[in-house]
């Protein structure tokens, strides 16, 4: 287990963070904190989007972040998952 | 071919000829399917297959470009294949005011070039990606809301193992599609769908890149998405983001898929050979497309009565006693079971379902119920 300083920003830009978390966190414990700290809405839900990555990747937020390929230094961005098309 | 082609046959990587013969499934036919369907309309795809049990509604006229005052209570369905009928008399359109669970089979969405999904909610994304992900086509998928807008290909039929809708779709999807639901699926009567603001901008531009991945794709063209990827639009900043998402093993849909699947299709009251050729194997598995509600029985007054209804159908006032003036029935479903279990309690019924699923001899074998 080691520790990452990533950036995590939300789509609008409108919330950036540099954190430090254990590569054992699952993507979902990023929304999940993300959430929390922000207020954002929680009726929305959310994906986990690796900006850094060429192409950017979405990641599976029941994995880790080791396992999604998130290095030190990472941009992730959270964005709603749209559900609405009427 | 007529003129009315003529600035299309300029681009020299598009082939109307080949959009002519493409089938495309549409399923909703509101804010986003408008503009899908006007946009394949407009492009000369020939066939078209669209689902929406929905009627137009007046807060619709600001978004939907098909739709007009005067169609305010008919179909969305029908008023928007009319619609596209207007924009190309050469479109084949067929209009259906259903559920597509009931009435789209296998075996159209595995001769259709691309499903396109342009619902409002997790289910029935959910069950069109599964549909797609068993015959290897190619889904589509679409999403907005106020501010943004995504469009997202799957492209089963050349890469099926690509990820699929599933994949990456976060745990608080499942309790948010779960708020809608008491146990075992029943519909929560009282529960209020929450309407999410939308404009004509968010779902013009949803349908303007999902029509284009799939134009993209038809055409072969040498840039077209060959993989999964989401296309997500910020209308106000104007940025975009284009990702790739990442195949889940424990994706719920990808691990229900076995590759080789084979698909056949069988009367919904036949439990006899075809259906199935187990028979002699009662102990293997048969799953069930969806929860079977067949029995319910009062917790306080015993009264017990039979059901044979897919859930769905079914709302959560069968848990309710008229003797006792409560909600104290238990109700008993069937999704899976040993072959012997099934034959047992669908003998001689109707099986509700869409299609059940077993495996033999390393395949999956897939039996849709027709009427």
């Amino acid at each position: 287990m080691s520790d990452l300083n990533l950036i995590i920003r939300t789509a609008d830009k409108a919330r950036k963070a540099e954190i430090t978390v254990a590569d054992t966190q699952t993507c979902g414990d990023i929304i999940q904190a993300s959430l929390e700290n922000w207020a954002l809405p929680k009726e929305t839900d959310y994906t986990i989007i690796n900006v850094s990555k060429t192409p950017p990747q979405t990641l599976n937020p029941s994995t880790s972040i080791a396992t999604a390929g998130v290095v030190d230094g990472d941009t992730l961005e959270i964005q709603p998952v749209l559900v609405a098309g009427k | 071919m007529t003129n009315r082609y003529q600035r299309h046959s300029l681009i020299d990587w598009y082939d109307q000829n080949k959009l002519l013969r493409t089938r495309v499934v549409v399923v909703g036919a509101g804010a986003v399917g408008n503009e899908v369907l006007k946009n394949l309309a407009l492009l000369g795809v020939g066939h078209i297959h669209v689902f929406d049990f929905d009627k137009v509604e007046e807060h619709n006229l600001t978004r939907c470009v098909l739709f007009r005052d005067s169609d305010i209570n008919l179909f969305k369905a029908d008023v928007a294949a009319e619609a596209c009928r207007r924009i190309d008399p050469n479109l084949t359109i067929i209009a259906s005011r259903t559920d597509f669970w009931d009435s789209l089979t296998l075996k159209e969405v595995s001769e259709s070039d691309a499903v396109i999904c342009c619902v409002d909610n997790y289910e029935a994304r959910i069950r069109l990606n599964q549909l797609c992900l068993m015959t290897a086509t190619d889904f589509y998928n679409t999403g907005i809301d106020s501010r943004y807008s995504s469009a997202e290909i799957y492209p089963f039929s050349t890469n099926p193992e690509c990820a699929c809708y599933e994949c990456a779709l976060p745990s608080s999807a499942y309790i948010s599609m779960q708020k809608r639901y008491s146990c075992g699926w029943l519909r929560k009567v009282a529960f209020e769908e929450k309407k999410i603001p939308t404009t004509a901008i968010t779902s013009s531009i949803a349908a303007s890149f999902t029509v284009s991945m799939m134009l993209n794709r038809l055409n072969e063209h040498p840039q077209a998405l060959q993989g999964a990827s989401r296309h997500f639009q910020d209308s106000i900043t104007l940025e975009a983001t284009l990702s790739v998402p990442q195949r889940n093993e424990n994706c719920p849909a990808c691990r229900s898929v076995d590759l080789n699947t084979g698909i056949i299709s069988a009367k919904h009251s036949c439990t006899q050979p075809p259906i199935i050729p187990l028979a002699e194997n009662t102990s293997g598995e048969i799953v069930l497309s969806e929860p079977v509600l067949i029995r319910g029985v009062c917790q306080l007054c015993g009264r017990e009565q039979e059901y044979c209804e897919s859930a769905r159908k079914l709302s959560d006032a069968v848990t309710f006693c008229s003797m006792c003036g409560s909600h104290s029935v238990a109700t008993e479903f069937f999704e899976r079971s040993t072959i012997a279990d099934f034959e047992k309690v669908f003998a001689g019924r109707k099986i509700p379902c869409k299609f059940i699923k077993y495996v033999e001899d390393h395949w999956q074998v897939v039996v849709e119920m027709e009427d």
